[in-house]
């Protein structure tokens, strides 16, 4: 077994909620084994509810497992860090700062010097294209916008792993569209690793490396999809087109249904 | 548009009604419904006030009257902003902390304040002080109990956001959850104003020779009821002046209140 080059590492994690005494506990995931490799982009799909979001509250260090261990780099997550950023379904942005001091957060609490925090928010407000709305109060900016500036507050700090919970899912269709692109050229620019859940399934077919579906709580793996070894010239447009696509999204839709 | 001329409508209402109430007491005076020794006439209203206002009254003018009177309170209520806002806010936090101060501040906010002020007057002795700790004891539980209750609706994805990107638990209170609590914290201040204010004639009921809340009291044992009109009319308008501004501030302080 040469699993040791995963970053990543799910060992037959299972986490219970709530269980004190004698009473059950709710079970939110049950037996979880997975490698995640570095620069490796995983998808999690499922129905809501399944503990996909308890997954990445392991890596993020918000809570630990029941049974098994969850290590990064070989050693086990203990606490929240700067190495693995978390985006959320609201972009949980501090309106009392400005659109800058927002990136600036992490950087500024982690005491990194001044000159360089203005260089590093400057880089990523324009890659992110906020360029221009550094004064601007989050409150004044438009949904998508807000997730651009969720997701630079995170990447400013150059994470290992960025974990994205449904990150997608409260925009309309087009931004939607505009932040899956963003994200793909981001990606492209610079690996990192990234756990995305979703329950788009055409979201994870155009993003992911590798596709885990989940089944309801507990949630247990019940079909994985590498997509890695399939070659793309338009991905988003082949997605709906090529048959072997179509069949993957049937597969998908299935065992999700069929599990539910 | 029309919501312009919706409000126009309704502030067009409210002076109508105050002018009603007016006309009805004008006419009830001077048409002899009522006795004019327990109902004093407008006219007698105003001619006290400007005897009052030029003469002042018993050895103070109405401005140091009043000046007394809102020293007291605005002692007392800075007082309770300092003591209330930071431990509302630690008990809210921590919960263990929160287990000594939240029963001592429930048990505290209910008790009518005339019900402990002759101890405080005893152990206090007859100046200002007894009078400055009972306001104190009037606001500060609005204060306190709008800030814990304030930092424990922090959404866990605002501290998680913020532990994730480095925060130590010391700046996430300073920096997340202060911030996040200031529009209900100031709230509570408003509250909390409003409360001591109806306290204000209480506190001055004893051994006090100045005060608006004193001058009425005064007023009543003399069978001066133009001067009690007179007394309430000023607290009325002051007291609608002061929350007026407290609004202001509020609105100037916490721009995004209420905005996601």
């Amino acid at each position: 077994m040469e699993e040791t080059e995963a970053l990543l590492q799910f060992d037959r994690v299972s986490v219970v909620f709530g269980k004190a005494g004698g009473s059950e506990g709710l079970q939110a995931l049950t037996d979880i084994s997975i490698n995640v490799s570095d620069g490796e982009f995983v998808c999690l799909l499922g129905p809501s509810g399944c503990g996909k979001s308890t997954l990445l509250n392991l890596v993020a260090g918000f809570l630990f497992p029941t049974e098994g261990r969850v290590t990064l780099n070989g050693e086990d997550v203990k606490q929240p860090g700067p190495d693995r950023g978390m985006v959320f379904q609201e972009p949980t942005l501090y309106n009392w700062l400005n659109v800058f001091d927002n990136i600036a957060f992490g950087l500024r609490m982690r005491g990194v010097a001044k000159a360089e925090i203005k260089e590093r928010v400057s880089r990523f407000m324009e890659l992110t294209g906020l360029k221009g709305f550094e004064q601007y109060p989050p409150y004044e900016l438009s949904g998508g916008m807000k997730q651009r500036v969720a997701l630079s507050r995170v990447l400013v700090s150059d994470p290992k792993v960025l974990l994205m919970d449904e990150p997608f899912s409260a925009l309309d269709p087009a931004t939607r569209q505009e932040m899956q692109n963003l994200l793909e050229a981001l990606q492209n620019r610079r690996k990192c690793t990234i756990l995305l859940v979703t329950h788009d399934i055409n979201e994870a077919l155009y993003l992911a490396d590798r596709i885990l579906v989940f089944s309801a709580r507990p949630g247990h793996i019940i079909d994985e999809i590498d997509l890695r070894g399939i070659s793309f010239t338009d991905r988003r447009s082949e997605i709906i087109e090529r048959p072997d696509m179509t069949a993957l999204h049937k597969r998908i839709m299935d065992a999700v249904t069929q599990h539910a | 548009m029309s919501e312009k001329r919706e409000r126009f409508i309704r502030i067009c209402i409210t002076a109508a009604t105050i002018l009603c109430v007016f006309v009805l007491w004008f006419l009830a005076t001077s048409l002899g419904w009522v006795n004019t020794r327990l109902v004093p006439s407008p006219g007698a209203v105003w001619n006290a006030f400007i005897e009052i206002l030029t003469g002042g009254y018993k050895n103070n003018t109405l401005l140091a009257h009043l000046g007394a009177s809102l020293g007291r309170l605005l002692i007392a209520f800075c007082g309770a902003t300092l003591l209330g806002v930071p431990l509302g806010m630690l008990s809210g936090f921590h919960p263990r902390l929160g287990a000594v101060f939240e029963p001592l501040v429930e048990f505290f906010r209910p008790l009518p304040p005339l019900a402990y002020y002759v101890l405080l007057v005893l152990w206090l002795g007859l100046g200002n002080e007894s009078k400055i700790v009972l306001l104190l004891f009037a606001c500060l539980p609005p204060i306190f109990v709008a800030c814990a209750a304030a930092t424990k609706r922090v959404p866990a994805d605002y501290k998680n956001s913020a532990r994730a990107l480095g925060a130590s638990q010391r700046q996430l209170f300073l920096h997340i959850v202060f911030f996040y609590c200031l529009p209900d914290t100031l709230t509570g201040m408003r509250t909390a104003f409003g409360v001591g204010y109806t306290t204000l004639v209480s506190a001055e009921m004893v051994a006090a020779l100045s005060g608006i809340g004193w001058m009425v009291l005064d007023a009543q044992r003399n069978m001066r009821n133009d001067v009690i009109f007179v007394g309430i009319f000023i607290m009325g308008l002051t007291g609608i002046l002061i929350d007026f501004l407290l609004r202001r501030v509020e609105k100037r302080l916490v721009p995004w209140a209420g905005k996601a």
